[in-house]
């Protein structure tokens, strides 16, 4: 059903992002070293990680528990900064950013999916795409419009003034998905985005994703189901802070 | 985010958490309603006391012995002196002498136990002259007055109040009846009409005998000296010649008793204006205190703003770090949470303020007292609970705003 709805894939706002596929650098990180004190534990979490990911390319990160990857995911989604190398994001270095900065970074340039779908239980289904837009500078009647235009993308047109808890797992997801894309960012990073759904629902989202890839949006997804991570057209492993050479 | 933004979120927030926002508000609420009606009670009081004190006698001046400017040496107090005499009293009644004094009363007084039959009744005797009456603004309610004749004779007569009458002799008629006043057999020649409608502040202006000051001062209260009296009272020709009539009493005095520098002056002249501030300041003071104790409630409400505040952060957190991965920055969390304390202060504050209102219309009914609410407070009020709000709102804004989004994101 999701799948269907999916197919007309006229939508512009899906459609904006007119890459060379493959040639150009969205995300760099050099050298990326990343230690955390806890009192008097010294822990790093990265080690001198260096890989790239292009303009429209579709990239799953993936390792066991403890590897690394959800610090990976949070310097990546401008969350955190790391403790030395370089993060460029369209030739830009984020890692020396101030908290204001950054949020600035996150709010234009990131779209962020939760494997919680973290959406905000007094607002409607509509309001929390709206979110991002509020922290921006735009105006009421664009932020309903973009809103709208990709509930209705992501098949909830009829589910507009549901609040998340009239809504089911797979419907949550999409309305954060939805979320994700309404700033048109340049990278949707979602975080185990079907790790809290059934897999009828993990599979319509999945196939989110897929349409997408196919319209040039550029995905990361951290997991650390291979069937997921299978999904992508690239594959970074991470084990122990450091990346595993790509077979 | 623009304010309209941050106030529709935080209006939002605020139904959401709809039985928590009620009960936080009740603390503001009870402590609005708390200081609009105690400084009601006071402004009715005070209100009160003025009408009460007007009501003693228009144009009033009282001089009582002693002065309470005291600028060297052991000085009596108000009143300790027996420095006034009856002549002093005659002199400034003379027109030539002091043209704006329309009459005087000297008065001496004393509690006397006063017995008719198996009746009796302890009540304050004065002593005073046949010109009390009018410059009291007291009429009988059956007989006659003291006349000039009594006085002259120090003849056995008492006029006695409405409620002393009533404790005496009950429904029977007192007019003509001997009583005995501290073993002194007196007739009965007057009642007077009483004042008030009864309530306690006026009834003591009921309760009282009156005999002539030569009967008093003789054969009654026997004062030290038998010339001088307690106070004077002054009546000015009319409201207007009043700061003259008080310049004439107080030179003539001056003159009569010798004293040339006016700051010695063994005597004190107060007006009826000053009776009303003294009065006022008493219970402006009870005001403070109470509208002290009242403000100190908002104080708590206050603090349980703070206190559901921080609750609201630590159950929010994720929701704060979801805002931040979304490009909330820090400033727009705190002004979030800035923005529900204050819509808390500001509702709390308008149902107490209603509640203060709906205080001042169905309370005076019960209480039998007066509350007058000036518009000024209630307006206060409101502003003081939206501010009390924002301060106690400051510290949890501030925590909410310096959360690290990534733990904020991963708190259950």
């Amino acid at each position: 059903m999701v799948g269907d709805s999916l197919a007309e894939d006229s939508v512009p706002v899906l459609g904006d992002a007119d890459v060379d596929l493959g040639r150009e650098v969205l995300l760099q990180l050099v050298d990326i070293t990343k230690v955390y004190q806890l009192g008097s534990v010294r822990f790093q979490a990265l080690t001198s990680v260096s890989f790239e990911i292009y303009h429209g390319e579709y990239v799953a990160i993936t390792g066991p528990s403890g590897s690394g990857k959800s610090t990976l995911m949070h310097l990546i989604g401008c969350l955190d900064v790391p403790t030395s190398g370089q993060l460029l994001i369209d030739g830009k270095d984020v890692s020396r950013l101030n908290e204001l900065e950054l949020a600035q970074i996150r709010n234009e340039q990131i779209g962020f999916v939760f494997q919680q779908f973290n959406l905000l239980a007094p607002l409607t289904a509509l309001q929390n795409v709206e979110l991002p837009l509020m922290y921006g500078s735009h105006t009421k009647r664009e932020r309903g419009e973009r809103s709208l235009a990709l509930l209705e993308r992501v098949g909830l047109a009829d589910h507009v003034k549901h609040r998340p808890n009239e809504l089911s797992g797979g419907q949550q997801q999409r309305v954060a998905i939805a979320r994700a894309l309404v700033v048109g960012p340049s990278l949707i990073l979602a975080d185990e985005p079907t790790g809290n759904l059934d897999s009828k629902n993990a599979f319509d989202v999945l196939t989110l994703f897929d349409e997408l890839h196919a319209s040039g949006r550029t995905i990361v997804v951290i997991t650390h189901d291979s069937e997921v991570a299978s999904r992508a057209s690239r594959i970074i492993r991470i084990r122990d802070g450091k990346l595993e050479p790509t077979q | 985010m623009s304010w309209r933004n941050l106030l529709a979120t935080a209006i939002e927030a605020v139904q959401w958490n709809r039985m928590r926002s009620v009960l936080t508000m009740l603390g503001i609420v009870i402590g609005i309603a708390a200081i609009m009606v105690t400084v009601g009670l006071g402004e009715g009081a005070q209100a009160k006391v003025k009408s009460t004190i007007s009501a003693l006698g228009s144009n009033l001046l009282t001089v009582s012995p002693g002065s309470s400017s005291s600028l060297q040496g052991v000085r009596g107090g108000l009143g300790s002196g027996s420095t006034l005499t009856l002549s002093d009293a005659s002199a400034l009644s003379n027109p030539q002498v002091a043209p704006a004094i329309k009459s005087t009363a000297p008065i001496v007084s004393g509690h006397e136990t006063l017995t008719f039959g198996s009746a009796n009744w302890t009540t304050t005797v004065y002593g005073t002259t046949p010109s009390w009456l009018s410059i009291r603004s007291r009429t009988l309610e059956e007989g006659r007055f003291l006349e000039s004749s009594d006085l002259k004779s120090g003849s056995n007569v008492i006029v006695l109040g409405a409620v002393t009458a009533q404790e005496l002799f009950g429904s029977k008629n007192a007019l003509g009846q001997s009583v005995d006043v501290g073993g002194l057999p007196m007739t009965v020649v007057g009642v007077l009409a009483p004042v008030g409608t009864g309530t306690s502040a006026t009834s003591n202006q009921d309760d009282l005998a009156i005999v002539p000051i030569t009967t008093a001062e003789y054969s009654l209260l026997g004062t030290s000296s038998n010339d001088s009296v307690q106070s004077i009272l002054i009546k000015s020709t009319s409201a207007a010649t009043l700061s003259a009539a008080y310049q004439e009493a107080d030179s003539e005095l001056l003159m009569l008793h010798g004293i040339t520098d006016p700051s010695n002056a063994d005597f004190t002249i107060a007006s009826e204006q000053s009776l009303v501030s003294a009065a006022t300041s008493v219970s402006s003071t009870l005001t403070a205190l109470l509208g002290g104790i009242a403000a100190v409630s908002l104080l708590v409400g206050g603090v349980g703003v703070m206190n559901i505040m921080l609750v609201s952060v630590t159950e929010r957190t994720k929701e704060i770090g979801l805002r931040k991965a979304l490009g909330a920055t820090p400033s727009v969390i705190r002004r979030q949470f800035l923005a529900e304390a204050s819509i808390l202060g500001a509702a709390g504050g308008a149902v107490g303020g209603a509640v203060g209102i709906l205080g001042q219309i169905f309370l005076p009914s019960v209480i039998k007292y007066p509350i007058e609410i000036p518009g000024s407070v209630t307006a206060s009020s409101i502003l003081a609970a939206i501010s009390i709000s924002l301060i106690f709102g400051v510290y949890p804004a501030a925590r909410a705003a310096r959360l690290s989004p990534i733990d904020a994101l991963r708190s259950e």
